[in-house]
């Protein structure tokens, strides 16, 4: 199991329940704002947990009243006085952090608590389920602050999960995108209520928990390798094998004796 | 002699007089065939007894229609579920033991075959429409998802239960087809959870196209279908060939490069010789 004593400057980890991790960005007085300290723990920490089989659903959140307000522009003013390849090292540590949260074989469900910008917008945007309070709200406001919208996967995310007419239109104005037009876009699966927010994410956790983990991990990565590929007979080989090596396992069987004998089923996962 | 009669002389692999194909068709156990006039057909899957629950057979049948349901004269298929209780329910659970007692050979056999289902639907050239009524589950899901056009009643529902039993998404196209629909979050949520998505919620999210009053799916699919068949069947085919293989074509100048000799081709056909 994942060491959740393991002390981090700009993290909070947490076992909320059985089987599911909470990492907290925890840099409440600075609206969780990402600093270079944020992205390399953030990457070791999602490297923990992709070693720690027991985890089977992971939650990020913010504390306090923000998600997270992107890079923190106090961290940036550094920046201006890097090279160009200075620079290019520090968004590569940046996207790598990012990466390693995508490349979680566990669903990453995003609780977004209050804003996300920038940086933060593209951090809930690698999750693979979002689920936010009333008071969530988005904006890409990298072309505020004399920057794109391609930071950090979100001109490649963005425009596949909301479509590229709704990620042109709020990547050109930077403009805020509240709660309830985030749901009707997509950016959002849900709002929740005011104050149930983790409530409800432990709930889906605990869905997602009770199905098994094999069909779980095969689900998440047949879904993001088959948006990347462009052939559907590609895709279908892929899922094949997919099927073939989970009929292998040890869950299918206890799944169907479960159902014969009208219990619950008891996951092994192997 | 017109050219029409020259084709039907020859071409004895790309097209068949629909009676002909409707009599081998209905030999099928599992499946049940609907001429509705107008080159309109309906394939009912037909187990109302087992909610339309899909066996190692159906898969097999499923497969081989869609194989000769392409050398058919229609102008529009329609998919339903037979007794209008359930559209499709999946892998039928009382005989699903079989799956973990095959050998990986025979596992891929039947799961090729399974993906034909998939394929063939899209390679068909006309529409397929799905009338959903009923739960759409699983396998049931993966065959909804087959279809151009999803047309479901009040009583309709899809889920992906494939994490339930121990297996994946990854299932006869669906991870593929899912996600391009209902975009990746939405997809996510569906397929981690195994929940049910309700009409209305399918209908939001672009599970389903349109939504209908109870025990209409099929009739509002037969009308779509005929309004369908009102444009020239060379050009819906054209236009639904362009979307299937443009869904697949990363390049934009290849995918312009389709659409602009389609669309010379049908300005020739508008032209008198």
């Amino acid at each position: 199991m994942i060491d959740l004593g393991q002390r981090y400057e700009t993290l909070l980890l947490d076992s909320p329940t059985d089987g599911v991790v909470q990492v907290t960005l925890n840099r409440p007085e600075r609206l969780n704002a990402m600093t270079i300290g944020m992205f390399d723990e953030l990457e070791s920490a999602a490297r923990a947990i992709a070693d720690d089989r027991d985890v089977r659903v992971v939650i990020l959140t913010g504390a306090g009243k923000a998600f997270c307000a992107g890079y923190d522009l106090d961290d940036a003013e550094e920046l201006s006085s890097l090279g160009a390849l200075g620079m290019l090292d520090r968004q590569e540590r940046a996207a790598r952090a990012l990466s390693a949260v995508r490349a979680l074989p566990v669903p990453v469900i995003a609780a977004v608590n209050g804003p996300a910008a920038g940086g933060g917008l593209s951090l809930t945007l690698v999750a693979d389920i979002r689920l936010g309070s009333p008071s969530a709200k988005f904006n890409a406001a990298f072309v505020r602050i004399g920057l794109s919208a391609g930071d950090l996967g979100a001109s490649w995310l963005l425009p596949r999960l909301i479509g590229p007419s709704a990620a042109a239109e709020i990547g050109f104005t930077g403009r805020m995108v509240e709660a309830e037009e985030a749901e009707r876009l997509g950016l959002l699966n849900r709002v929740t209520g005011d104050d149930d927010l983790l409530d409800q994410t432990l709930a889906m956790a605990g869905q997602i928990c009770a199905n098994s983990p094999g069909g779980i991990r095969i689900s998440k990565r047949a879904l993001q390798a088959n948006m990347e590929v462009a052939s559907f007979a590609a895709a279908l080989e892929l899922e094949n094998r997919g099927q073939a090596l989970l009929t292998r396992c040890d869950d299918m069987t206890e799944a169907l004796a479960a159902f014969k004998a009208k219990r619950a089923p008891n996951f092994s996962g192997r | 002699m017109s050219m029409g009669t020259v084709t039907t002389q020859w071409n004895r692999v790309s097209r068949r007089a629909l009676t002909d194909v409707l009599d081998e068709l209905r030999t099928a156990r599992t499946l049940a065939f609907d001429d509705h006039g107008d080159g309109v057909v309906v394939m009912a899957i037909n187990r109302p007894e087992r909610a339309n629950s899909q066996t190692v057979e159906m898969f097999g049948e499923i497969a081989w229609a869609a194989t000769l349901l392409r050398n058919a004269p229609l102008r529009a298929l329609i998919v339903t579920g037979a007794g209008g209780k359930a559209f499709c329910t999946g892998f039928d659970l009382a005989e699903v033991d079989v799956l973990t007692r095959m050998s990986v050979p025979e596992f891929t056999d039947l799961i090729e075959t399974a993906g034909a289902m998939s394929t063939g639907l899209r390679a068909l050239p006309y529409p397929v429409i799905a009338a959903v009524s009923g739960p759409a589950a699983g396998g049931g899901l993966s065959l909804a998802l087959a279809a151009d056009v999803r047309i479901a009643d009040e009583t309709a529902s899809f889920s992906a239960g494939f994490v339930r039993i121990g297996l994946s998404i990854g299932e006869l196209g669906t991870s593929w087809n899912l996600i391009r629909l209902i975009g990746p979050g939405r997809a996510a949520e569906v397929a981690f959870t195994g929940r049910t998505v309700r009409a209305a919620e399918a209908v939001r999210i672009g599970l389903a196209d349109r939504r209908v009053e109870t025990g209409t799916a099929l009739d509002a699919a037969i009308e779509l279908a005929r309004t369908i068949a009102d444009n020239s069947d060379e050009n819906v085919r054209s236009t639904k060939n362009a979307f299937v293989r443009n869904l697949e074509n990363n390049s934009y100048a290849s995918a312009l490069e389709i659409d602009n000799r389609g669309q010379a081709l049908a300005f020739q056909q508008l032209q008198p010789r």
